[in-house]
This record gives C-alpha cells, sequence and structure tokens, in this order.
C-alpha cells in the first residue's frame, strides 16, 4: 500500500493528485498544512484530483476533511475532480459531499 | 577517576535501559487492560425481549478498536440501537469510542427517537472531534416490538441489511440524509421507518466486514456478506454471527486484519410480543 501526492500550482489553482491508497498505512504523509502551504498563498483555488485513488478510508476521508475546514480559514475554494462511482459513493454516504457544499465547493 | 566516570555512565545506560523496559512492560499491561475493558463495555448484556433476539460483537484490528455498538432499552418497551466507527484506529480511536458511548448513554435517555438522539450527539461531540481532528459515522435505530416497527436515522454510516423473509432477498434499508457526527454544528438526523416480519433480520455492520482483504487484495465486498448472510438466516442470531465470523476467517484466510469489524444482528422471530408499554425489555449476559 503507498501513497503519492503530486502538487502542482497552475495560476490560482493548486492541484493535488492522490495515487493509491489513503488509509491508516499511509496517513503519516497526510499533513494539510503541508500540502496545502505556498509561499505567499498566491492560490485561490484547490482542486484535488481523485483519478488515480485507488482506495479511502475513515482516515482518508478525515485528511479530506481537514483541507476543507483548511481552506474554509484561508477563504480558498475546493474542487473535486476524477472520483469514481465507488468514492463517489463513499463519500456521498459519510457526508463529505454534503460538506463539500457546505464549504462552497464543487464537483467538476 | 577515568574508571570510575566510566562506571557511573554503565550503570546510566543500565538504568536508562530498565526504565525503558519497565515502561514497555508497564504499556503492554495498560493496553491489554485497556482490551478487557473495551471488551466488556462492548460485548457485555444484551437485551432480551418477547418475539425477536438481538446480539452484536466487535473484533479490533488492533489490540483495540474505535469500532462500536450499544443497545439501550427504553422504558417505552422500545430498545435503542446503535453502531458506530471513529476515524482511525487503535488506542485514539478507542478513546474516542469510549466518548460516543457516553454521548449515546446520556442521549437515548433524555431524546424521542434515533434521530434525535444523533443531533444530540452531534452537539455533544462535535468541539471534541474538532479539536482532536477526527469524526464518527453511526448508525441509530429504534425496535418497538409491539408494533414491529423498526426506526433508524443515519450519520454517515452504512446502512444495516434488511433480510426480508418472505420474498428471500437482501436489500440495504432506504437512504436517509445525515452526514458523519463531528462533521458540522447543529444537523438533524431525519428519521425513516419500516415494518418488519417474522423472519426477518436486520443486519448492522462497519466497513472492516466488506472491506476485509484476502492475500489477493480482494475485498470481501457487500455481495459475499449478503451471499454468507443467505447461508446462515435460518439460525438463531448467535450462530449467524458466529457464521458471519467464520466466513470473514475463511475469506481472509489469515491475511492479518486491517479494520475493526463489528455487526449487530436483530432477528424477529415471530414469538408473540407480549411487552406492555412501560415495562423495559431485560438485559442478559
Amino acid at each position: 500500500m503507498s501513497l503519492i501526492i503530486n502538487k502542482e500550482l497552475q495560476y490560482t489553482t493548486l492541484i493535488l493528485y492522490f495515487n493509491g491508497t489513503m488509509d491508516i498505512s499511509t496517513a503519516h504523509i497526510f499533513n494539510e498544512e503541508h500540502l496545502l502551504h505556498q509561499p505567499n498563498q498566491t492560490y485561490q483555488k484547490i482542486l484535488l484530483d481523485f483519478h488515480n485513488l485507488e482506495f479511502i478510508d475513515s482516515t482518508g476521508i478525515g485528511f479530506l476533511m481537514e483541507i476543507f475546514y483548511y481552506s474554509n480559514e484561508y477563504n480558498k475554494t475546493i474542487q473535486f475532480r476524477g472520483l469514481s462511482e465507488l468514492n463517489r459513493e463513499i463519500f456521498e454516504m459519510i457526508g463529505l459531499l454534503h460538506l463539500l457544499n457546505e464549504f462552497k465547493g464543487e464537483m467538476v | 577517576m577515568v574508571i570510575k566516570k566510566e562506571m557511573t555512565i554503565m550503570n546510566h545506560e543500565n538504568d536508562e535501559c530498565e526504565d525503558v523496559v519497565n515502561l514497555d512492560h508497564t504499556l503492554k499491561r495498560e493496553i491489554y487492560l485497556a482490551r478487557k475493558i473495551q471488551s466488556k463495555l462492548l460485548n457485555g448484556k444484551h437485551p432480551e425481549f418477547q418475539g425477536g433476539e438481538v446480539r452484536g460483537t466487535s473484533k479490533p484490528a488492533r489490540l483495540i478498536g474505535g469500532d462500536y455498538f450499544d443497545f439501550y432499552p427504553l422504558l417505552n418497551g422500545k430498545i435503542r440501537i446503535v453502531i458506530g466507527d471513529v476515524m482511525g484506529k487503535g488506542i485514539p480511536a478507542a478513546m474516542l469510542m469510549i466518548l460516543t458511548r457516553g454521548a449515546f448513554r446520556s442521549a437515548a435517555e433524555s431524546t424521542k427517537g434515533p434521530g434525535e438522539t444523533l443531533s444530540a450527539m452531534n452537539q455533544a461531540l462535535f468541539q471534541d472531534l474538532r479539536t482532536l481532528k477526527s469524526f464518527v459515522t453511526l448508525c441509530c435505530a429504534d425496535w418497538d416490538p409491539l408494533t414491529k416497527t423498526f426506526t433508524y436515522a443515519n450519520a454517515g454510516h452504512h446502512l444495516p441489511l434488511h433480510i426480508i423473509n418472505k420474498d428471500n432477498r437482501t436489500t440495504s434499508l432506504p437512504k436517509t440524509p445525515g452526514i458523519m457526527v463531528g462533521g458540522l454544528p447543529n444537523q438533524n438526523y431525519p428519521e425513516q421507518s419500516i415494518q418488519i416480519e417474522d423472519g426477518d433480520i436486520i443486519f448492522f455492520y462497519t466497513d472492516g466486514i466488506i472491506e476485509a482483504q484476502n492475500k489477493d487484495g480482494e475485498f470481501f465486498k457487500i455481495e459475499r456478506l449478503i451471499q454468507s448472510l443467505n447461508e446462515c438466516k435460518e439460525k438463531n442470531v448467535e450462530k449467524i454471527k458466529d457464521s458471519i465470523m467464520q466466513s470473514l476467517v475463511t475469506f481472509t484466510n489469515d491475511v492479518p486484519q486491517k479494520d475493526d469489524i463489528t455487526m449487530v444482528i436483530l432477528k424477529i422471530t415471530g414469538e408473540k410480543s407480549d411487552i406492555s408499554s412501560l415495562n423495559a425489555p431485560a438485559f442478559t449476559s
């Protein structure tokens, strides 16, 4: 089980690409402040790309929630992209899509 | 002088080594005590009532876990049932599980239905869970043996399965909205009600069951769970519980368990319900 999170800054959007497994075995990689911190905080939008997300459990969901709270605190908007049908169902069941809506985010 | 100094250093190192060994023993002893406490709290008494039976069981992936289930017999003869999964695993999750248990017991006593119970729990736990960057998914239900009505509300948890005896089929309970406890404050959890008939089973579970993996990395999945339930649905709840556990053992075939496994089984046996409205069901070990 492994997880690689690639980061890319495109104009005013910070894109995080999740590749692999987001669970307790990869939790040491999760650090929203480290991942989202950019010099001068020039970006306005955080785009989370889940095309290569293989598996996510409650620990991974908890990390995504922290990204929500961070974005809210620093006035950034959030977008989700590339959710598989299964992951979408999990996110919906647990309430993450409701949270995305509450934090004025969207699916693209 | 030099020799004396070296001996002092060696003694100091021995002391440190002894301290580490002692700490290791102490930690192990305390973790085993914590495991014993959690196991006793989880796998304690279950309510007895006419017309059906209910049981739960929980097997942590580590020494202690973050899954939770509980029963709370109400004075009007209903039984409030809850199952939950705290984010994460091990000791941190277990500590939050105990907090969750306290919140449920307190809320169950003072709220009218499962939806209100979840709202009260969310209010009680929200700040602590935010501080600790955690959350809990919960499904809470009232079983009324007198009217055979099952009323439930959901906070981001897997909906229980309903094994419908007369149609010989298994389905998830109808969806009802509700986000995880600890996500946002001031949440409402709408309730749904269904009628349950004789021979029906309601199966509550946590994701450790459907996400159990074998050596090829395959998941147990909901389909295997339904198949396993179909194979043992005629048995009593104790044996259904054992059968599902055995199916998981057979499937995983010695692959270490990654997540806590918890289930609650409510089976309606069809025996005559004879519970007066002010008699709470009894508890049995």
